[in-house]
């Protein structure tokens, strides 16, 4: 065949397959032909690596390599569709700059802080970063290292890590990327169910007659699932879609209501509903006397910043001093109920803290969030109109409460999450659903999607965070460590109960000498936490040792010591878990490049350098004050661990990893079907290691309401995914209500059965009057939350609200070569998004090369004021994603209080010419 | 030698799912076929002009439309996988369209699809 009928044969094939996939006409004949196309050619599910959408794809290799990707056509997911971003998901393995070696810092053939990066052995790698941890950990213990993963890390990779710091370093400073962007969704559902995940799936989709986005993008962050929204728009022409953002996005296209509000009056938005809820008696009182009770909080809770301005720009003191004084508004003296100017103390608040109040207290608290009050407050565009904007809030309230008949979905993301009251708002909203006794049934719920494709499977389930174990126990929790030294044979008071960092924790404890040893994995943090300026410095303070495994060289590789190569998705074996419970995996398929290796693998190498006697003896742990320990350090558990048939020169890896029971899965298993496991031939002693952690994490969660099937089921070829939890071989769509959650026993109804806080003191909106713990068993709380003002307001010198966030064209430089070509390498940067009047009035123009200044740093990019993401006056939007165009130099690093989240979206900004 | 120096040429993969090829889009990619099956929905009323618009873009060929519901199956050749994404972005600002979605992507290198240089200009004029 000739180069050009070759290609014509490929077209006519790929459209019939395509065609075909989307339920289109096709001939046989056309079909057939799209076969031939393929001869050769191996077929099998995999998963996408972006969203949290969790696609399923199918994935074709021929002699080696991947060719060809597509939309499962099968998963219900997302039935043969995949975004843009399916475009990346088989190439993104084969770029030119993969990195194939570990890279090292030396001079002199010895490793050197202040060394280039030199090709090194994974041996020579393994040594110095060893050295250096043990350096660390003798010298601090085991809050001075920490592990920093992803929310796409694979399960099984989560899985290694946390037990290899928790179990075998006693420490609990592992966190994920996920707490940039998941963090306040989980303390969101652990204050009001008492149990992490949503109640919802995405059969809802088809099934919502109203759908409200909150701050959410979906049109951008979750293409998929807005294909399924919108197709339910237009087939269901009674159905409608609702835009609630701070600009204007690709969303408003087809939303019948838009509505733009200025940052953090979210919080005033949500209580006017709730108020015209109790206003219009569409509160069903049944539904929330049965199963729900009334809760609040503290008021003054800061802002997630250090309480010292030690570390502090010059320029940022203003800011950091509002963790400590807050001056109350005259926004938050109305919604507050108290006076302007009062300067309210933040020092001693529990933030997380929180009592039972009455209905009656829950309505006074409402009291002030009226049309009037909220519609000042709220409007986000100077140019809409009071009235406009005030019937527009009537309309919203009107959709919330349109009767029984009527399905509504809210859903929501980042917008929420990263947000210095993010956890409030996902309790307010969930407000909003239990006060109409509508969650978690078909077509009807509070629905928190996830960012990452693993955020919900690995980061949170298996519990990579600094407070977490496997299947929503906690640290914290004597019971739960319990637990789990059960089940991971551990002797007793290994685990160490004190919280470990937050990310953001430990970034800033690199600065502050807290924390000197980082390993990273999957993870570019040195671009995507905020304020970076400082944790760029800190990394290369030479006290600090940073290790980077990652694919491709990042900024945060640039900032490291080592550099390990990791192998990528298709390239080993493992499973991702989305928004909606369900857990999906997918085979190796090819080799990794070069020396790439999975993470999996590094970690169970790592745990062979340690032995019990380095490890399980007495350590300095400053700060732990907990009944049972020892103050300041972790008691020796060695005598212990003899009594348990360890000896103390037993490896970290025979005790954690390679022991009897996971020994047990044999490498060879039928359930490869012909695929190959790098990992298994690298450790070279048999075990079946992917599939024995799963089975170990999985006993975490039969019978604890988090029921996992087997490793086998998922591998079946009729099974794209399966939600949780899995009883009796059936998955779960909906909880909590009876008929769809197997944990609701009939008659029940509802079983809010969550275990976590389920015992709080009484009192009223302003604080605690009785501390005895009153049981609520069975019951979600639904949470009063004022509108509290975000730290840094705009001022006369920084005077445009900065929004960053994700946007497509942002990953790519097509489109921005070819636009700006003479900027191209020469100043690679990003676009700001300006409304065109902001711009005049600074004398600049669309395409302008700009600075971009806050207290932190400033940054050059280009201006622009025509692009799709339309910024009201006064606000300013740039993506992160461009490595030329660091905006998270310019972010504030303030974070919701309760969750440690930062909140990306408000930090004041100046814009000038460059 | 490795060289993290000459960093902003560098391709990367960032922390929360997005990613970058190269810079030089498909220059070094000759022999390299990117060929996609693109299902785009559009505004049922505006599908007859969608398609039509759609027809127009390089790289582009229609292949079949459903004016009842919008959809329209298209099948993108680019050297590129930036130049497809940034295809899809284009299709995505036509005006009626709602969701551009991708279903099959074939990606081989293959040298018996080696575009003559002509080609690969003509192809990568978005
Ligand atoms: S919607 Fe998310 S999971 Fe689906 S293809 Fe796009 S990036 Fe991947």
């Amino acid at each position: 065949m000739t180069s050009l009928s070759r290609r014509e044969f490929m077209k006519k094939s790929i459209a019939a397959t395509t065609a075909a996939t989307v339920g289109l006409p096709v001939t046989k004949a056309a079909l057939a032909q799209a076969r031939n196309a393929e001869a050769g050619w191996k077929w099998d599910k995999s998963v996408c690596r972006f969203c949290g959408t969790g696609c399923g794809e199918q994935v074709a290799t021929f002699e080696g390599k991947i060719v060809a990707i597509k939309g499962d056509p099968d998963a219900p997911v997302n039935r043969g569709l995949n975004c843009i971003k399916g475009y990346f998901n088989g190439r993104i393995l084969y770029g030119e700059d993969r990195l194939t070696q570990p890279l090292m810092r030396m001079k002199n053939g010895k490793f050197d802080k202040t060394g280039d990066f030199v090709p090194v052995t994974w041996e020579q790698a393994f040594d110095e970063i060893t050295a250096q941890f043990k350096r660390v950990y003798k010298e601090k213990g085991p809050a001075a290292v920490a592990m920093l993963t992803s929310g796409q890390s694979l399960v099984q990779e989560g899985y290694a890590a946390a037990k290899l710091m928790k179990g075998g370093f006693r420490s609990n400073n592992i966190d994920p990327n996920a707490r940039l962007c998941m963090a306040s969704a989980v303390v969101g559902f652990y204050q009001t169910f008492g149990i992490d995940e949503p109640a919802n799936c995405y059969d809802d989709f088809e099934l919502a007659d109203i759908t409200v986005l909150w701050g959410n993008n979906m049109a951008e962050a979750h293409p998929i699932l807005w294909s399924r929204a919108t197709d339910r728009r237009l087939a269901a022409k009674d159905s409608r879609i609702i835009n609630i953002t701070t600009y204007r996005n690709m969303c408003s296209d087809i939303a019948d209501l838009e509505i733009i509000f200025k940052p953090n009056t979210d919080l005033a938005i949500l209580n006017y509903i709730a108020r015209e809820m109790v206003q219009r008696n569409a509160v069903n009182m049944d539904f929330v006397n049965k199963h729900c009770v009334f809760a609040t909080g503290p008021v003054d809770i800061g802002y997630g910043m250090r309480p010292t301005d030690k570390f502090a720009f010059p320029a940022e003191k203003d800011t950091q001093a509002q963790q400590l004084k807050h001056t109350i508004d005259k926004y938050e003296a109305i919604a507050q109920r108290r006076k302007e100017g009062t300067v309210a103390e933040t020092a001693k608040a529990a933030p997380d803290a929180h009592w039972q109040i009455s209905y009656d207290e829950f309505k006074r608290g409402l009291e002030p969030y009226t049309l009037d009050f909220v519609a000042e407050l709220a409007k986000g565009d100077p140019d809409e109109s009071l009235n406009a904007f005030k019937n527009k809030l009537k309309q919203l309230a009107d959709y919330y409460i349109s009767g029984r008949q009527k399905n509504i979905l809210s859903l929501w993301c980042m917008g929420v999450n990263q947000h210095v009251r993010g956890v409030w708002v996902n309790e307010q909203i969930y407000m909003l659903h239990l006060l109409l006794g509508k969650h978690g049934t078909p077509g009807n719920g509070a629905f928190s999607l996830t960012g990452q494709p693993s955020a919900c499977g690995t980061a949170r389930e298996v519990g990579t965070f600094s407070h977490r174990l496997p299947a929503d126990m906690l640290v914290a929790n004597g019971a739960h460590r319990a637990r789990t030294e059960k089940l991971w044979k551990l002797p007793a008071k290994t685990l160490n109960p004190k919280v470990g960092t937050a990310l953001m924790v430990a970034m800033r404890g690199l600065e502050d000498g807290s924390v000197n040893f980082v390993w990273t994995q999957t993870v570019n943090l040195f671009q995507s936490v905020p304020n970076t300026n400082h944790w760029l410095k800190a990394a290369r303070d030479p006290k600090n040792f940073i290790v980077v495994a990652d694919s491709y060289p990042t900024l945060s590789g640039k900032v490291a010591d080592v550099i390990l190569p990791a192998a990528m998705i298709n390239e080993k074996w493992g499973g991702y878990g989305n928004a909606e419970r369900r857990m999906q995996v997918w085979r190796q398929r090819v080799n990794a490049p070069g020396q790439a290796r999975a993470d999996v693998w590094m970690m169970l190498e790592f745990s062979k350098r340690f032995t019990l006697k380095e490890v399980w003896g007495e350590l300095p742990l400053p700060g732990l004050k907990v009944d049972g320990f020892p103050e300041n350090k972790m008691p020796s558990v060695l005598e212990e661990a003899k009594k348990m048939g360890y000896n103390e020169d037993m490896t970290l890896y025979e005790v954690l990893f390679a022991h009897a029971d996971n020994k047990k899965f044999a490498w060879p298993d039928p359930v490869a079907k012909g695929e190959d496991n790098t990992v298994v031939k690298l450790l070279g002693d048999g075990w079946f290691v992917e599939k024995a952690l799963f089975e170990e994490y999985r006993q975490f969660t039969v019978g604890h309401q988090h029921d996992l099937a087997s490793f086998d089921e998922y591998y079946a070829d009729n099974v794209r995914g399966l939600r949780w939890p899995i009883v009796n071989g059936k998955e779960t769509k909906w909880r909590f209500s009876e008929g769809n959650d197997p944990y609701v026993k009939p008659g029940e109804g509802y079983n809010f059965y969550g275990p976590l806080l389920k015992a709080t003191g009484t009192g009223d909106l302003d604080g605690v009057k009785d501390a005895t713990p009153k049981p609520l068993p069975g019951r979600a709380k639904i949470f009063f939350r004022p509108y509290a003002a975000y730290p840094e307001q705009l001022s006369k010198e920084y005077d445009l609200q900065l929004c960053t966030g994700r946007i497509l064209e942002h990953w790519h430089t097509g489109s921005m070569t070819r636009r700006v070509p003479e900027l191209h390498r020469a100043a690679p940067s990003a676009v700001l998004y300006m409304h065109e009047a902001d711009a005049q009035a600074r004398g600049l123009k669309h395409q302008d090369l700009t600075w971009v200044e806050t207290r932190r740093g400033k940054i050059k990019m280009i201006l622009d004021t025509r692009g799709r993401n339309k910024v009201a006056k006064g606000t300013i939007f740039g993506a992160f994603f461009d490595e030329g165009v660091q905006v998270n130099q310019l972010t504030l690093d303030a974070t919701d209080p309760l969750s440690l989240e930062p909140d990306y979206k408000k930090s004041a900004a100046k814009v000038y010419k460059a | 030698m490795f060289s993290l120096g000459k960093y902003d040429a560098l391709t990367y993969t960032d922390s929360r799912g997005g990613c970058r090829l190269n810079y030089d889009g498909g220059k070094r990619e000759r022999t390299h076929m990117n060929m996609s099956g693109i299902l785009v929905v559009a505004k049922p009323e505006q599908c007859e002009e969608v398609a039509a618009a759609l027809a127009k873009l390089p790289g582009i060929e229609v292949f079949q439309k459903d004016v009842e519901s919008g959809k329209i199956v298209i099948v993108q050749e680019a050297t590129s996988i930036e130049q497809e994404a940034d295809g899809a972005r284009v299709i995505q600002q036509i005006p009626g369209v709602i969701t551009v979605n991708m279903v099959y992507h074939y990606f081989a290198d293959d040298p018996s699809l080696k575009y003559p240089s002509s080609e690969t200009a003509e192809l990568s004029s978005y």
